[in-house]
């Protein structure tokens, strides 16, 4: 111990030691437990007499609204205590609530319960959560302002399962935000909770309303901002000057993905008469306005719509409305009419996940449901304290509604086909979705400096209790193989799922794998792909920047990577583009000593597609032929579909209306809202339908039978599946 | 009646649990927030959240689970404090604190003013691995993140604290603002 550590021993001991409880400490301990337990039974008490008054104020004018195309209002609406018996995968279980007198509390939807999480410092006025936010694991944002002073915006995690080590708060003066001035500005989280989105007054132009996004560190502190060596000083990312929006009052959710250069993400504004969204683009160091949109008109005088696709069979749009006057109105569908809630515009708020919306206004917050086919409920009252709040858990909402969004949503009738189940990630968690709806979590990675999820592919033979997913990741540029086995329904490979073990050893092989090699032209991951027996893994690469493109493959068995070295090969392809690897399958019966077969590529920005031909040789060793030259298979494609056939008989197009899904000769129309700005998606076949990934927060399931196109069950960023077979 | 049986003995237990951690408990939450009014108001808080895991059985650990709870606690705390500061500071000029008198203790008075004006992350670093003798791998469990991290902090603060020590050997120990309240003052 050199001598300043012992300094600081010496220092701390002996402040310490001058330290004593006094005896009223144990009095504060049991009046903080007191507390906590008082609220849980207040806010029963207040479910049950104010689902009455919910029921007087709000059922009766959403009755006098009309009927909406779908789904249609109950004449004696239903009110539920506890709805917890209707919940479904795609329903909100929480909220997150700011009460009058400064506190954030969580509130859980089908008991009332409360919990408080931060607060009593001043006045909140403003809340948001980040997309894909849940009761266990949340990111938030708010705006509170001490009496007298400066506003603060306050960041709150949770990443684990309630335990007061793994969340915290953080305040953040808006002395340390430019161009935040004095005024409480409105606030966003990115769906992957690194960074911050906030309103503003530009600094540049004619102090014009503007949108800032600064960084968030991995505890949701603004890095420098509280750091005395660095002063106040905080990097500015991104400034957007608001010309086109009006006036940006108030910013209503940030959706899509942000991790990767070039990736396209859309943040919902709200301006005085007028909605919009701006899509932002990510750079190599923040984000930069790619397109501005903007709604008015045919969804009236919008102030706010929250749009989502549910799990099952109907699409429920909850819009706020300008009323005349001051007044606002909700509305549930494309019904002309909607309805008064005689509360100022200015005081309501709206949010909604599956078929849940959240409604702030006049202090008052309450939550409609549907119920299908035609009920909606006011299902249950949080308070009359509140002044904004947002859903935690369900569905996150797909994309902004535009003018008339429940013409663009799909509309089916049958439920989500799962096939054997699904395997999905997000850009941290792994996990597996059975047929009946509900998941399990196979691996999270932690969220700081460590990889990001870029791709799964399941090993054929799998099914969803014993199964083997290699996983590809994404680290400071460099990509890797990893893989983990579930057995009897447990992960079984020694891996610690969420410790600093993980993975269990890469891909270990004399050819190459970890893949460790950089990106490959326009940041495009070689995802891996097995073969379909699942006894060879391969994925296109490259060594390193300028070196040609490699099929790299290694043989597999039951219990992991094979160590025959006959198995783990390389080959150089002779023609050097942009190129994933999507799929193989075997063109010929497999009688021979050698089985022909061949590998599917793919260039989705260019809208190429080609194979090469990769053969089995008698002894199980893949084969190249010498000139292994790439063969065309189509054009404006940025996917491609493996029919059970095993020919390259689908694919994924951009299309009029958003995209074109093409299998076995039938063509179906795929929404544009999903689309986003630019067309790129992925689709996994299971058995009679095909899931298709265009938006992140919104994946596909479609019926190859009938063509309906359903919502998947699946909550939260997908950025890849694949099908248990 | 059965319920009250239980609840009775929930409480006794709990206040043997109590008993044996919150001295060091409201020690460690002093060194981490400064003010031992605070200090007892983050112990409270923590063991509230304490009892709320305990009664449903989900603590093996509880000094570590303390420990976790006041470090997670202080850190709001002191985040928000030093905002705080930071506008008080325009204000106030010189806010050194008061000296001892004894040469060492004046040394430890010395030290414990730079301790207090490290950002919250450092200063929970270096408490946690000088004070509470936690291993780098215990102090970053307890503080949820990586060892790295942890090296990084506790590196960090120290050379802060070399540099305002020998600021202080000058005359000139202004690195921020940080009011000293006494244990046992003030109340």
């Amino acid at each position: 111990m050199d001598p300043i550590e012992q300094r600081v021993r010496d220092s701390l001991r002996a402040r310490a030691e001058g330290v004593e409880p006094t005896p009223s400490l144990y009095q504060g301990v049991q009046q903080r437990i007191g507390r906590r337990q008082r609220l849980r039974v207040a806010s029963w008490s207040l479910a049950g007499v104010a689902a009455i008054a919910a029921a007087a104020v709000i059922v009766p004018t959403i009755l006098d609204g009309g009927l909406p195309r779908s789904p249609e209002v109950a004449d004696t609406p239903e009110v539920v205590e506890s709805p917890a018996e209707s919940l479904t995968p795609g329903d909100p279980t929480h909220a997150l609530l700011a009460l009058e007198d400064g506190q954030i509390v969580i509130a859980d939807l089908a008991t009332g319960d409360r919990d408080v999480t931060w607060g009593g410092l001043g006045e909140v006025s403003a809340l948001s959560a980040a997309p894909g936010s849940s009761f266990d694991s949340y990111q938030a944002a708010a705006v509170v302002a001490p009496p007298g002073e400066e506003a603060l915006v306050v960041t709150m995690w949770q990443d684990g399962d309630g335990d007061p080590g793994t969340g915290g708060v953080v305040p953040t003066s808006t002395l340390d935000l430019p161009g935040a001035t004095g005024q409480a500005p409105s606030v966003a989280i990115s769906p992957d909770g690194r960074w911050l989105a906030y309103t503003g007054t530009s600094q540049l132009v004619d102090a014009a309303p503007a949108v800032y996004v600064v960084p968030l560190d991995g505890d949701g502190e603004v890095p420098g901002s509280l750091d005395p060596d660095l002063g106040a000083a905080v990097e500015i990312h991104t400034v957007t000057v608001a010309d086109e929006l009006d006036a940006i009052d108030v910013l209503i959710e940030w959706s899509g993905p942000v991790a990767d250069e070039d990736d396209l993400s859309r943040l919902r504004v709200r301006g005085a008469e007028r909605q919009g969204a701006l899509v932002l683009q990510r750079t190599g160091d923040g984000f930069q306005v790619q397109q501005r949109e903007t709604y008015d008109g045919t969804v009236g005088d919008a102030i706010d719509v929250s749009s989502d696709f549910v799990a099952t069979d109907e699409a429920a749009v909850f819009a706020l409305e300008h009323a005349g006057g001051t007044g606002v109105r909700v509305r549930l569908g494309d019904t002309a009419g909607g309805t008064d809630l005689g509360v100022d515009a200015e005081a309501v708020s709206l949010d909604a996940r599956g078929r849940t919306a959240l409604l702030v206004g006049g202090g008052t917050a309450v939550t409609l449901r549907f119920l299908p086919p035609s009920t909606v409920t006011v299902s249950s009252r949080l308070g009359d304290d509140v002044v904004a709040g947002a859903l935690l858990g369900g569905l996150a909402p797909s994309s902004d509604a535009g003018p008339d969004p429940v013409e663009e949503e799909p509309s089916g009738s049958g439920t989500a086909d799962l096939g054997d189940g699904l395997v999905v990630a997000d850009d941290r968690t792994v996990s597996l979705i059975r047929p009946d709806g509900s998941s399990q979590e196979l691996v999270t990675f932690p969220t700081e400096g460590e990889s990001t999820v870029v791709a799964v592919a399941v090993r054929p033979g799998s099914t969803a209790t014993d199964l083997t997913v290699a996983i590809t990741t994404r680290a400071e540029g460099t990509f890797d193989v990893r893989w983990l086995r579930v057995v009897d329904g447990e992960v079984a490979t020694d891996v610690d799922p969420v410790g600093t073990n993980f993975p269990a050893p890469p891909i270990e092989g004399a050819n190459g794998f970890p893949l460790g090699v950089p990106d490959l032209q326009d940041g495009r991951a070689p995802a891996a792909v097995w073969s379909p027996e699942g006894d060879l893994l391969a994925a296109v690469a490259r060594s390193g920047e300028g070196a040609p493109l490699e099929v790299r493959t290694i043989g597999w068995n039951d219990d992991g990577p094979s160590d025959d070295p006959n198995l783990a090969a390389t080959f150089e392809l002779a023609d050097d583009r942009s190129l994933t690897v999507r799929s193989w399958v075997w063109t010929d019966d497999g009688e021979g000593a050698t089985r022909e077969g061949g590998l599917l590529l793919i260039d989705d920005l260019a809208g190429e597609a080609f194979t090469v031909r990769l053969d089995r040789q008698g002894d199980g060793a893949p084969a190249m032929p010498a000139s292994n030259p790439l063969t065309p298979v189509g054009e404006g494609v940025f996917d491609l579909v493996v029919g059970d056939g095993g020919t390259f008989d689908g694919a994924l197009r951009p299309g009029p209306g958003g995209a074109v899904l093409e299998v076995g000769g039938a063509s179906f129309d795929l929404p544009a809202e999903a689309t986003g700005p630019r067309v790129t998606g992925r689709v996994t076949v299971l058995g009679g339908s095909a899931l298709v990934v265009l938006d992140p927060a919104a994946p596909l399931v479609v019926d190859l039978a009938t063509g309906e196109v359903l919502a998947a069950p699946i909550g939260g960023e997908v950025v890849s599946a694949d099908a248990i077979r | 009646m059965l319920a009250m049986v239980r609840e009775v003995v929930d409480e006794r237990s709990f206040a043997a649990i109590y008993n044996a951690h919150h001295r060091q408990a409201v020690r460690l939450a002093y060194l981490l927030v400064s003010d031992p009014d605070q200090a007892e108001d983050v112990v409270s808080e923590a063991f509230a959240k304490v009892y709320v895991r305990w009664q449903k059985g989900g603590v093996r650990d509880v000094g570590a689970y303390v420990r976790r709870a006041v470090a997670n606690e202080a850190n709001s705390r002191l985040r928000r404090r030093y905002l705080e500061r930071r506008i008080a500071s325009a204000r106030t000029g010189d806010d050194r604190g008061v000296r001892l008198l004894d040469e060492d203790a004046a040394d430890r008075d010395l030290v414990w003013q730079g301790i207090q004006r490290l950002p919250a992350k450092q200063r929970a670093a270096v408490v946690l691995r000088y004070y509470a003798d936690l291993s780098e791998a215990d102090t970053a469990e307890l503080l949820g993140c990586s060892v790295g991290t942890v090296k990084s902090n506790t590196s960090r603060g120290l050379a802060r604290l070399q540099e305002l020590l020998g600021a202080a050997g000058t005359g000139d120990v202004r690195g921020g603002p940080a009011p000293t309240q006494h244990p046992g003052g003030d109340r």
